[in-house]
């Protein structure tokens, strides 16, 4: 169910972002647009699937704690 | 039209962004033991960002008004440059997460917990990417708009809940340990730092002069907030405050604008999350703006959206639970690094620029579609609730009760065997809306409520409980009492409190009472004349009472939490009885309804030591409490009459005085380094003279003006003299004698504070009365009988 709204929610926006660009002939922008979607699927599907994806958050907890070792 | 943005619109924008870690969650609280000091850390941390963001606003000016990734470009090289561009998208991106998290954080946890977080996230982000993507341009004017509402908005959450804030509680000023500001002055300031994003907009101003303007400004009033917010939370919650999760909305809540204007949070979660949704628009155009310079797009309106669901993936994944999303917007985690990141490329290309100068123009405009249609959508996402519930499908509970259990209840059914030592059983008083109405007939036969009692091992699964018996779905926010039964009470109330204070559905306003020699299961059966729902006409006794005798003490669960919590007091709450009621005549008619059994007193006080009770205060030794503590309103006092009064034994021999004024305060009395502890009240109050036995002439006899006023000083002595006395038998400082202490003399605090309840059963207070006698009523003299008639045929 929650799969079938993700690709739904991907076939939405592209129909609403593509074809401008097509007509534009903006290749480059559609290419990057492409990217981000098909990014923004696999995440949310990985996620829905319930893989593990990397979590940035916890980086950015090691960095600070990185830093703050740094000060004492 | 002007592509440009003014300065008013670049402070908008900036003011939102950062008052929304104000009125959502307030990170600089986090992680705080106490709230002392708070807005002190607030005001540190807007005076550190200052000149931080006046660097960042005099960098995009000498450089043109250039955005931050041209800039980069140019002074560290395309790789260099390109690489710290794709770190500011992340970091926008890392900052839509969270403000999107936020926006979805808000609704569930202030209003609808039971709606999927995932449904107002995607909502927001929906919205937000749609301002987004129609330019920069789009979201000043929105902001602009809304800054305006939620400034005001704020200005009225700070000063609404004035009949509740203490601002003693601010008292000491300092932490007792001042490094405990750095983390919080450290958040402040990383916040502040999240502002970089108008070094994206630079380009889209008029002038440099315009980019300064908007930045300072909006600084400045966003420490004003900052600080106000600090201040207003302290003096309301005390030490609670670093309990919540979100304190504005808890703010907000406190707010009592008539009896059934209860849910005005709605509206203010409304507000700001509107706000939020511009501050996700500014993050997520900042991001795929930077994004299409970088990768030298000529649109970066296609990025966008899926830059909106990236926002939402992000928000959902990176933190598992409420504890880590606090802790990432915390300077001892994530904003550490952003902070540290903001000041390195500061530096670094400050530096740069210094070594070899160059100058370049700044690209610009946008679309403009219709602002008003955006700022609607937004605000349908407030109105369209998921669990929303049908008035007619509600029962309201109008009042708890709290009692250990005896087994479980007649109405559940035997599950599993559970010692009933362990158990605790919630009642509810649901009001019959259907009994209430009286139509032609006159009123309903029947009693217009319904009470019901569950157990369970704790009171949300016993809540539960009740619910599961409940035809209708019960509706807790307007329950305006909460009850103990005197065994519970006695048992300790500690396995209570967190669920009154947790759930967003009970009221901290709620009064706490304890019913007296009885269950509150027995309380809750007792009935009133006037009033047909017994929980109203207690609580219009409970303000008749406080009003015009001042002896009860009434006490909020929010105050009685943040006694529990503070050291060097203990709680008090409103003491009720249950009183057999018998018509003392016979009832003729019709009386189809059986007649009121039982109706609760309400008198003095309950006398908490920690979270068990341990006696009670009777309604002589209230009055005295409330002298003490300032919240005596008016009363009446009985005092012997003066000399000389003439007339006869038989006219009586007391005077009634009506206290129209009044106000008492206390402070702790510290002489020889300490050792000496001793109280000091003093007491301020006027009184008017409301009968007189005796004859007594005023008119003839000046000098009873001040023979009265000496006899209603000693009289309210008396009353001080008879809580205090009681309230050091039972070795519970009720007062806060102890916290006065601590506020004042933190360092001699800690040295007594173990053994505070010996010193606290020997104070002798000192007590400063000022009673003023104003008037006499419309007399001068008293009614003067006629000598003639003798004394009396009786006599």
């Amino acid at each position: 169910m929650n799969i079938v709204l993700l690709v739904l929610a991907v076939v939405v926006l592209g129909f609403y972002e593509a074809p401008d660009l097509i007509r534009n002939k903006l290749w480059r922008e559609l290419a990057v647009f492409v990217f981000a979607v098909g990014l923004d699927f696999t995440l949310a599907l990985l996620m829905l699937l319930g893989v593990n994806i990397p979590n940035p958050a916890i980086w950015i907890d090691k960095a600070a704690k990185w830093m703050l070792s740094l000060f004492r | 039209m002007s592509h440009k943005l003014t300065a008013r619109q670049l402070g908008s924008i900036l003011f939102l962004q950062r008052a929304l870690p104000v009125t959502l969650t307030f990170p600089m609280m986090i992680g705080m033991q106490s709230s002392h000091g708070l807005w002190i850390a607030g005001a540190l941390g807007t005076l550190i960002s200052l000149p931080l963001l006046v660097w960042m606003a005099s960098l995009s000016r000498a450089e043109g008004l250039d955005d931050i990734i041209e800039i980069s470009r140019r002074r560290l090289g395309t790789t260099v440059g390109g690489a710290v561009g794709w770190l500011f998208v992340f970091y926008w991106m890392l900052l839509a997460a969270l403000q999107v998290r936020s926006v979805g954080e808000a609704y569930v946890i202030g209003t609808m917990p039971e709606t999927p977080i995932v449904v107002f996230m995607v909502l927001t982000a929906l919205v937000s990417s749609g301002i987004a993507r129609r330019g920069i341009k789009l979201i000043a004017m929105m902001s602009e708009l809304t800054a305006v509402l939620i400034l005001l908005g704020l200005l009225l959450t700070f000063t609404l809940p004035a009949d509740v804030m203490q601002f003693r509680n601010l008292l000491p000023l300092l932490p007792e340990d001042l490094s405990s500001l750095a983390l919080p002055t450290g958040t402040a300031v990383s916040l502040f730092l999240d502002l970089n994003v108008l070094m994206m907009i630079a380009p889209y101003m008029k002038s440099g002069r315009d980019l300064m303007r908007g930045t300072v400004y909006s600084a400045l009033i966003s420490g004003a907030i900052l600080i106000l917010l600090a201040v207003v939370v302290t003096a309301v919650f005390g030490p609670l405050a670093t309990s919540l999760e979100l304190p504005a909305l808890s703010l907000t809540r406190m707010i009592s604008l008539g009896e059934f204007f209860e849910r005005l949070e709605l509206i203010t979660v409304a507000s700001w999350t509107s706000g939020a949704g511009l501050v996700l628009s500014t993050s997520l155009w900042a991001a795929a703006e930077a994004s299409a310079n970088l990768l030298g797009l000529k649109r970066y309106e296609p990025l966008v959206y899926p830059l909106g669901g990236l926002a939402v993936i992000m928000g959902l994944g990176m933190w598992p639970n409420m504890g880590a999303f606090d802790r990432s917007a915390s300077a001892k985690s994530g904003s550490l690094v952003t902070a540290v990141f903001i000041i390195a490329v500061l530096v670094v290309l400050t530096g740069a620029r210094w070594l070899n100068r160059r100058k370049g123009e700044g690209p610009g405009g946008t679309r403009m579609i219709a602002a008003i249609l955006a700022l609607g959508l937004t605000a349908f996402l407030a109105t369209g609730c998921w669990s929303h519930r049908e008035i007619e499908s509600l029962g309201f509970v109008n009042a708890v009760g709290v009692d250990t259990a005896l087994g479980k209840t007649h109405w559940e059914l035997p599950g599993e065997e559970r010692d009933p030592g362990e158990l605790i059983q919630v009642t509810a008083h649901v009001v019959k809306p259907s009994a209430i109405v009286s139509g032609e007939r006159g009123p309903a036969p029947e009693k217009p409520f319904w009470v019901i009692s569950a157990t369970g091992y704790t009171i949300f699964e016993a809540v539960r409980n009740v619910s599961e018996l409940s035809p209708r779905r019960l509706s807790w926010p307007h329950s305006r009492w909460v009850l103990f039964g005197e065994e519970f009470a006695k048992g300790g109330v500690a396995r209570a409190v967190d669920f009154l204070v947790r759930d967003q559905e009970t009221r901290r306003r709620a009064v706490l009472g304890v019913a007296s020699g009885a269950r509150a299961w027995d309380l809750l059966q007792s009935e009133f004349e006037l009033e047909r729902v017994p929980g109203e006409a207690g609580m219009g006794i409970a303000m008749n009472a406080s009003k015009s005798t001042s002896t009860i003490v009434i006490a909020s669960v929010n105050d009685f939490v943040m006694a529990l919590e503070s050291e060097g007091i203990d709680p008090i709450a409103l003491r009720i009885e249950v009183m057999p009621y018998t018509y003392p005549y016979e009832i003729t008619g019709d009386v189809t309804r059986e007649q009121i059994k039982s109706v609760a007193r309400l008198t003095g006080a309950a006398v908490f030591r920690s979270d068990k009770l341990v006696g009670w205060l009777d309604g002589r030794e209230a009055r005295g409490y409330n002298w003490i503590t300032g919240k005596t309103k008016s009363g009446i006092l009985v005092i012997d009459a003066p000399e000389p009064s003439l007339g006869r034994a038989s006219l009586g021999s007391r005077v009634g005085l009506e206290i129209i004024r009044s106000s008492g305060s206390f402070r702790p009395k510290i002489e020889d380094n300490g050792r000496t502890i001793g109280i000091v009240i003093k007491i301020k109050a006027e009184a008017n003279i409301s009968d007189v036995q005796p004859y007594v002439d005023l008119y003839a006899h000046p000098g009873l003006w001040e023979s009265m006023e000496r006899l209603m000083a000693k009289a309210i002595e008396d009353e001080i003299m008879a809580a205090v006395k009681k309230a050091q038998d039972l070795r519970a400082d009720v007062f806060g004698f102890g916290r006065e202490i601590h506020r004042t003399r933190p360092k001699l605090w800690k040295e007594i504070r173990n053994g505070w309840y010996d010193i606290f059963a020997e104070i002798e207070p000192e007590i400063e009365i000022e009673a003023t006698l104003v008037r006499s009523g419309l007399t001068v003299r008293s009614v003067k009988l006629n000598e003639m008639g003798g004394s009396g045929g009786q006599q």
